[in-house]
This record gives structure tokens, sequence and C-alpha cells, in this order.
């Protein structure tokens, strides 16, 4: 999986592109330390455009930064599901934990 | 490891040197000999094999004036010799024919020197040699520590399958109404399947996958298992079940881990099942014929992500008035793919379980996995479960009947136990089970406990639904009655804000005959129980209750405006 972040108005969206999988936790991880720790950032976007596939490990990437960006009162917000991504998110539910754009 | 190889320094390589016709080669030995390394000679082909074998030399030197026949068999039957590891043979040779190079390499060489050689020459060939030599020994080394790895693992995971297997006891799914199939990626399984039954014959079942497969995945499924069945042996609701499982998760793992669940409820009496679906996928409701009656799909988060207190715990729910059966299964299922690349999908789930009799569902699901599969292994764990729902026992409720009359009642003490609730407690706790934990404290006989469970379950839920939340049993009749009286009483009970239900255990030692007298009041209007207890609801499925009542219990008595009811139940003779 590649990743690329554009910081724009305190929010920075992670565009991910390819396998998100228990493979992609690396490179997941390295992407979003950086806007963590910007203090101006306010929100995280995990855009999903550009994401083939999503595995239930992934679910739990989200959770972790979920969790890690709770604690520093930033908001992470998913954006541009479809396919087969939508419905795995659709069927854990993920929408009552983040919104969807 | 031979003598030799022992002896002699790391980089000093155990040269092999061959002359052809037994000729004086002890110019190129000695050269070898200078440049530090051992040297093993050679007369001729069939002593370069045996020397091959006795010394495993790391290169061999065929010095040889043409490469011959003999020298060129012997080449051959030292690459057989050689296994999987290599060594060079360097033909050393006075002249320099094209077509001799090549029949040496032909017949496995793997460089021509010609005469004369100097030692430089020698000396860079053979450090040539001893680096490709040592980087191949690491890969040996490397490969042979990967191997051992691997076994070790094998074995290891092995052990931890049928470890878990016992600790998650897969075994006791023997249920009458339950079929069901699990098929782990690797060795250990991250699905689970368990099923088990109230004192009151309410099936429970359980499917759950956690995140990943393997150890991790195995590990993670293990504190959902044991909760499950110990909380529903004592007759806790699922609700009260996915609330300590959810918080047992919570605890054990670490954020990021969860637990797909699915956690069904069927009660045979009533036929209604209740599904809660977080996280895999629809289990669907097929009749007897296969039509598909419902989907119960995911409406929840799965198991370990939100703390028990936030978690939404509404049931789906439907009533049959058919026999029927659910099919639920975890997304390996959903997801295996044949060799084509197809997945199975939940139409594939459907469409194999309706090319079946209701009886054979199970089996026909499986075949058409196995050949959806086609002799590959499944990426992901797969699980699949077959309930049979639509079908009443013919006799009454499992477990509670008359205890044979052998049954002591020894160490039992008199003891008088009092509780009062009030709507918090009504809302947040279990209520007969709580009351049973204390009574399995009391030395009252296990052979009691099924018959008690019962007693005090109906003349509890009387109390809580009729007294406190004046639900009308008339509600339940009539097509999805049921589903509404429940739904109504799930509302009511979140609302109730006063009232109270009593309830008192006294037991009574009178004539030699130990008795457990059971005194239950709300504060509720009470009823016309002169009218009702006179019969006629009794024959319908709301009566039941009653009528259950008055054949566990020596005596039902009511009292007052009827908000006061005492059962009492013989336990047999004092011992």
């Amino acid at each position: 999986m590649q990743t690329q972040v554009r910081t724009t108005a305190g929010v920075a969206q992670i565009q991910l592109e390819g396998r998100f999988d228990f493979g992609a936790h690396r490179e997941f991880k390295s992407s979003y330390e950086v806007p963590l720790r910007a203090a101006d950032v306010r929100e995280l976007e995990i855009d999903m455009a550009g994401v083939e596939y999503l595995d239930s490990s992934a679910l739990g990437m989200l959770l972790i930064l979920k969790e890690r960006a709770g604690a520093t009162n930033k908001r992470v917000a998913i954006t541009n599901c479809r396919g087969a991504v939508k419905q795995v998110l659709d069927i854990a539910n993920f929408g009552k934990l983040f919104p969807m754009k | 490891m031979n003598a030799l190889r022992e002896s002699i320094a790391d980089e000093a390589l155990i040269v092999l040197v061959v002359d052809e016709l037994g000729a004086k080669s002890s110019v190129l030995s000695q050269t070898v000999l200078q440049l530090g390394h051992r040297v093993v000679r050679a007369c001729g082909g069939d002593e370069a094999v045996m020397q091959f074998q006795a010394c495993a030399p790391d290169l061999v030197l065929m010095d040889v004036r043409m490469p011959s026949t003999d020298g060129l068999r012997a080449t051959e039957r030292v690459r057989k010799l050689q296994g999987s590891r290599w060594v060079p043979v360097i033909y050393v040779t006075a002249q320099d024919s094209e077509g001799g190079i090549i029949a040496a390499i032909e017949a496995g060489g793997d460089d021509c020197l010609t005469k004369p050689i100097t030692a430089d020459l020698l000396r860079a060939k053979l450090r040539g040699a001893a680096r490709i030599l040592s980087l191949q020994r690491e890969n040996a080394r490397r490969n042979a520590e990967l191997e051992r790895y691997f076994h070790n693992a094998e074995e290891e995971q092995k052990i931890a399958g049928s470890l878990m297997h016992r600790l998650v006891q897969m075994d006791m799914i023997c249920d009458r109404a339950v079929e069901h199939r699990l098929t782990p990626a690797l060795h250990l399984s991250g699905d689970v399947i368990a099923a088990a039954r109230t004192p009151d014959d309410t099936l429970h079942v359980l499917l759950a996958d956690g995140t990943g497969h393997g150890l991790a995945a195995s590990l993670g499924v293990m504190p959902v298992v044991q909760p499950f069945y110990a909380m529903t042996q004592k007759g806790f609701s699922l609700t009260a079940i996915a609330k300590e499982v959810n918080r047992k998760v919570r605890e054990w793992l670490p954020v990021g881990r969860f637990i797909a669940t699915t956690l069904i409820e069927v009660d045979p009496y009533a036929r209604i099942v209740s599904v809660w679906n977080g996280g895999n996928p629809p289990a669907i409701v097929l009749d007897e014929d296969g039509a598909e009656l419902h989907r119960f799909v995911s409406q929840h988060l799965p198991l370990g992500i939100v703390r028990s207190r936030e978690m939404d715990l509404t049931f789906d729910r439907i009533t049959l008035d058919c026999e029927a059966q659910l099919i639920a299964c975890s997304d390996g299922v959903i997801e295996a793919v044949s060799p084509d690349g197809t997945q199975f999908g939940i139409y594939g789930v459907i469409a194999a379980a309706q090319s079946a009799q209701q009886a054979s569902r199970m089996s026909a699901l499986n075949a058409a996995l196995d050949a959806h599969l086609a002799g590959r292994k499944p990426h992901d764990d797969l699980s699949v479960v077959v309930i049979d729902c639509g079908d009443p026992p013919v006799d009454a409720k499992q477990g509670a009947g008359d205890v044979h009359s052998g049954v002591g009642t020894r160490g039992l003490r008199k003891w008088r136990f009092e509780v009062e609730l009030t709507p918090d407690e009504l809302r947040g706790t279990d209520v007969v089970p709580m009351v049973m934990a204390t009574l399995e404290r009391t030395a009252v006989p296990v052979a009691h406990r099924g018959n008690l469970f019962v007693v005090l379950s109906e003349l509890f839920n009387n109390a809580l639904d009729h007294g406190l939340l004046l639900l009308d049993s008339k509600l339940k009749s009539g097509p999805r009655g049921m589903e509404r009286y429940l739904t109504l009483r799930a509302e009511r009970l979140e609302s109730l804000s006063m009232g109270w239900i009593r309830l008192g255990l006294t037991t009574i030692d009178r004539d030699g005959e130990l008795r457990l007298q059971i005194h239950m009041h709300d504060s509720g209007d009470g009823f016309d129980w002169q009218v009702q207890s006179a019969g006629g609801r009794q024959e319908d499925l709301h009566g039941r209750g009653i009528s259950l009542l008055h054949r566990l219990c020596e005596r039902i008595e009511y009292r007052g405006s009827g908000s006061e009811v005492v059962g009492i139940y013989k336990l047999g003779p004092r011992t």
C-alpha cells in the first residue's frame, strides 16, 4: 500500500492506495505520525478512494489510529468508500465510530 | 563434520587435488598448501570419488593434461554425491582447447585453468571460490535454521491447536438442534462456535471471529467462550452474556483487536429467534421449503471496541409459525475463493442450503464449500452453524420434571433469604440467575436446580411483566405478537421509575420433609387470581408457565389482591 498526506486548513488528508491489510501496517502508521503530532491538525481524513482491498486487521489499525487521535483531541473521518471497501466497513458498522464522508 | 574440518582455520579450504595418471602434481599441491589450505590427494577417478566421500572437500582441482573420460566421469559422480552442498570443480589442464573446456564444464566442472599456473592466479581463483563457498555456507546455515524453526513452529501450533480445541470446549457442542463446521486456515482457528442451553431450555449459540487467524486470533477468542458457557448454564440472558464477554475482550485484548460476534437465542416453545449480529455476515432463516424468511444483518460493532455500558444490545427478533432453520457463518465462508477467483458469497451459502432437504442442509453446505475450494486451503477460518429453530420438543421443558426421590438433602440447613429489587436493579441485573447463584451455595441439591430455575423465572416474570410493567398477556397472541410483547417489555423496563419486587426464600423443615417456600410480592395492583387460576388460559402458550408452576410446586397460593404469591417446592425427606 502507498500513502500520501496533504494538510490543508487543519485537515490532514491521508490518501491510501493498494491493499490495506496486515502488510500495510508500517506504511499506514508512518503516514499519520506527523499529522498526529502537528498541533494545528484537528482532523485526519482517511481517503479510501484508491483502496482495492481491506481486511479486519485494517479495521484494527483504524481503531488504533482513532484511539491515538482521541488522546490529542483530533477527529478521524473516513472518506470515499466504495464497493468491497464500503461493504467491509458496513458489516463491521464502523459508521458508528467514524464519520463517513 | 569430520576431524580434518575441525582442525583447520575457518578461512582455509580443504582442496581435493586429483592427478590423472598418478602423475606427481606436487607443484600444484605445494602451491595450495603454501596458500594456507589443506590438501587431500587422489589418483585417478575412483580414488577421487572415494576421497570426496571421505574428506568432504570444499573444492576439487582436477589436474589433468586434457579432460579425459576418466576425469569427466569422476566429475559427474562427484556432482551426484555432493547433495545440496555445492563443491566447485576446477580443471587444471596443460592444453587450452575450446572443445576440452566445454566438455569439462558440461560434465559439471565450474572453471578451467591452463598451465602454467602462477601462485598469484591460483590464490585469486581459490579466494573467489572461498567467497562463494562462505556465502553458500551462510545460506545453508540459515536454511537449516529456518527449517528447524519451521518444524518447531508447526509442532507447537499442533499442540496449541489441540489444547485450544479443548479449552474452548469445541466438543461440548452436542445439542440436538445444532450442526456446525469449523475449518481453520492454519492449525489454530480464530473462529469459534459454542452452543448451550439455559436451565429452562432456551438455546444459546455463539459464532465469533477474532481479528486475523492463527495463534493470536485463536487466543483472542478464548475470553469469549468461558463466560458464554458458564453464564448460559446459570440461566443468564444473552444481553448479560454479551456485556460480560465484551468486558473480558476489552480487558484481555489490545486496542485494534476485536471479535466479530453473532449471538443467537432460540426459545423453542415460543418459537422466537433473537439475534445480535456484530460484524458477521448475515444470518439467514430458511423455512422447510428453503424460502428465505428473514436475514439478520450486522447492526452492531464487533465485541471489544466500545465499553460494555455503551453497547447497543438491541436484538433483532422474529417469531416463527413453521419449522425453520437459521444459518450463520463467518466471513471466511463468504470470502472463500475458488481456483478461478470467485467468492463463495452469501448467495453460495443460500443456494447450497436450498439445494437440500432441511435435514441435510449442513452436509449440502459442506459439500458445496469443499467443491468451491477444490482442495485448496482456505485463506481464512471457515465456520458455519445450522440451527433448527421451529421445532419445539414434544415434552415439557428439559430439566423441569420430577426429581428422583433418592436425592438427599444432606447439609441443607434452615435459612431465609430476602431481597427487594427496585427499577435500577431490575434493569441492570439478571435477577433469577443471581438468586440461583445464591441457592447453589446453600446445598440445594443440583437435581432441583433446573426446576427451581423454572419456578423462579415464572414467578419473577409474572411479577415484573404484569405487576410492574403492566403488560397484557393478550398482546402475545397473533402473528408477531410475541415480538411486539418483548419490544414493549424492553421499552417499559427502560423507562420504569417506580415500584419494587420482593423475593423471599425460606426453607421449611416439617414432619421430616424439607421444603422451599418461594415468596414473590410486587408493588402492582395484582389480578383476579380466582378467575385466572381456575384454568381456561392454561392450554395456550402463555398459560404454559402457570400449568408448569402447578406441576412443579406442591402448592401455589395467591394472596390479597394477587400481587403476592407463595409457591411451596418439595426438596425431599430430611437426611
